[in-house]
């Protein structure tokens, strides 16, 4: 993949309608290469929809997203946007891993299953290569022993994480979290959320939606308040919260605290 | 009169071969309309699905019109009805070595046209049970159509299909019957024959009920280890001994099935 401007995610003008309701309203972004940028605001403001747009979860109706120098869901003739077949969209998807809210776990396949099915049916991986780097992923994110457990059977924060280990299984260039934790139990949010620090650390360029204000703070390189379909204002961590650039923002904030 | 019980017991231990052939067909008769009638129920059930609207509705019509009529009475039209109006007309065919009559031929396809339409609704519901969040995850990691179909939902699907598909298994193994009307020579048709001559309708009646009830039995067996296997996912130990596995099916215990939320 190559890059525009130095940024591997560049979103301009990126407009997405559910029927008659504007949900995404012009949103321009821009995330570099192991650039970590967090996504607040409130319920509602379009955060899940834009990263969905990116993965072509859901499509968008004008503007444009590249990925990598790629343009994602769309050919560019002279201007005019043609979506790209399901095949090439597939193709898209790859590069691009996705972590959810509500984990998503294959519930009739163990851990190391959830993790070796993309890399074995999708790029074509050997099982033993396959299971030697879910092996691996399974002891970076902690959870070895439960390898031949089935989803059901582990706990949010389990489940969350080997989420994570299954869609790194597929050595994605960007990994997209909605709200990772917002389903867990506070006591399970903190091993989950030490793991995506520790993804960040390593250099993964990463988009991350979270109400987690002092995660957002710590680990970003850049945070985004997205409010109405729009972006609101974005800044370096240390400012975005210490300074509140923004009367948004500010009364955001407010809410949380 | 009374019951003749050296008769009955007679029958019941040694059927004699012409019984054990009609068993046979009856046996053979309920897998091969099963079989038929899942690949029918598969289609139509991913048909009631399609993003095009024609397919869905010519699939939502054959489910309506079937589920409408009676068993008896399709089975009756496809054997006799066809050929009436001239149309078609069943003939004898041999495959391997086996002959199949043109009444049996007819009442396998009428059954598993029949069953087509019930298991058509059972595949719908299954595919529809399968989390819309688990096909989204699929899609994310790279998968096609058709492999996220093959690994994820169809197997998800199964899950929810195969109990009832076994229910209906069971109803179809004693639906047979209504073949003896078309002249399929099963056990109930010869049952019908023999106390005709014999004039012991009572004891052969309960042969033959005796008979069915084994039918179901070993169904009832096999389903239960079908379903042991498929439920792995929700239990902590595994059923290891086969009697184990079968009192799992038969017997589940109450915190399994509220666990299964
Ligand atoms: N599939 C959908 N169909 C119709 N409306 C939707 C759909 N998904 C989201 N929306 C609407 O789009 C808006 C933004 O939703 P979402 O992106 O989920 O917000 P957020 O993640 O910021 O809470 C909401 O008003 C929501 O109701
Ligand atoms: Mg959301």
């Amino acid at each position: 993949m190559t890059d525009v401007d130095g940024a591997l995610v560049r979103a301009e003008n990126v407009h997405k309608w559910f029927g008659q309701n504007e949900v995404l309203k012009g949103v321009s972004l821009h995330v570099g290469r192991g650039e970590v940028l967090s996504i607040i605001g409130p319920s509602g403001s379009g955060k899940s929809t834009f990263l969905r747009c990116i993965n072509q979860l859901e499509t968008y109706q004008k503007g444009r997203i590249h990925v990598g120098g790629e343009l994602i869901g769309f050919e560019d003739r002279g201007g005019r946007l043609v979506p790209l077949p399901n095949r090439r969209i597939v193709a898209q998807r790859r590069n691009i891993g996705m972590v959810f809210q509500q984990f998503n776990l294959f519930w009739h396949m163990t851990v190391l299953e959830n993790i070796i099915e993309a890399p074995m049916l999708v790029l074509g991986q050997r099982r033993v290569e396959a299971e030697a780097t879910a092996m691996a992923l399974l002891e970076r994110v902690g959870l070895s022993e439960k390898a031949h457990a089935y989803p059901m059977k582990l706990s949010g924060g389990q489940q969350q994480r080997a989420a994570i280990a299954r869609a790194l299984a597929m050595k994605p260039d960007l990994m997209l979290f909605d709200e990772p934790t917002s389903a867990l139990d506070p006591e399970t949010t903190g091993e989950v959320l030490n793991v995506i620090a520790d993804l960040a650390r390593s250099g993964m360029t990463m988009i991350v939606v979270t109400h987690e204000m002092a995660f957002a703070r710590q680990v970003s390189d850049r945070v985004v308040l997205m409010e109405d379909g729009k972006v609101d204002c974005e800044a370096d961590p240390e400012t975005f919260f210490r300074d509140q650039p923004s009367a948004r923002l500010k009364a955001f904030l407010a809410t949380i605290h | 009169m009374g019951f003749d019980w050296p008769f009955f017991w007679s029958r019941l231990t040694d059927p004699g071969d012409l019984y054990m052939i009609a068993l046979g067909r009856t046996v053979l008769m309920a897998v091969l309309a099963m079989l038929l009638g899942l690949v029918i129920g598969v289609l139509v059930g991913f048909g009631r699905l399609s993003k095009f609207a024609p397919i869905r509705a010519v699939c939502a019509f054959y489910v309506w019109l079937i589920r409408g009529i009676p068993v008896l009475v399709l089975l009756v039209l496809f054997f006799s009805g066809l050929a009436a109006a001239g149309f078609f007309r069943f003939s004898d065919i041999t495959l391997f070595g086996i002959t199949m009559s043109a009444s049996f031929q007819a009442a396998v396809l009428g059954l598993a046209i029949h069953e087509g339409a019930y298991m058509a609704e059972i595949v719908r519901n299954g595919i529809q049970a399968v989390q819309r969040g688990q096909i989204e995850a699929a899609k994310s990691l790279g998968m096609g159509t058709f492999q996220l179909t093959r690994r994820i939902i169809l197997p998800q699907a199964t899950r929810v299909i195969v109990p009832p598909l076994g229910n209906d298994f069971n109803h179809l193994l004693k639906t047979t019957s209504l073949a003896s009307v078309i002249g399929v020579q099963e056990i109930f048709q010869l049952t019908e024959s023999m106390s005709a001559t014999t004039f012991k309708t009572f004891e052969l009646l309960i042969v033959v009920s005796i008979t069915y009830l084994a039918l179901t039995t070993v169904w009832n067996v096999i389903q239960g280890l079908i379903e042991a296997r498929l439920r792995r996912h929700e239990r902590d130990e595994q059923p290891t001994t086969l009697f184990a596995k079968i009192g799992y099916y038969l017997w589940p215990r109450g915190d399994a099935a509220m666990e299964r939320r």
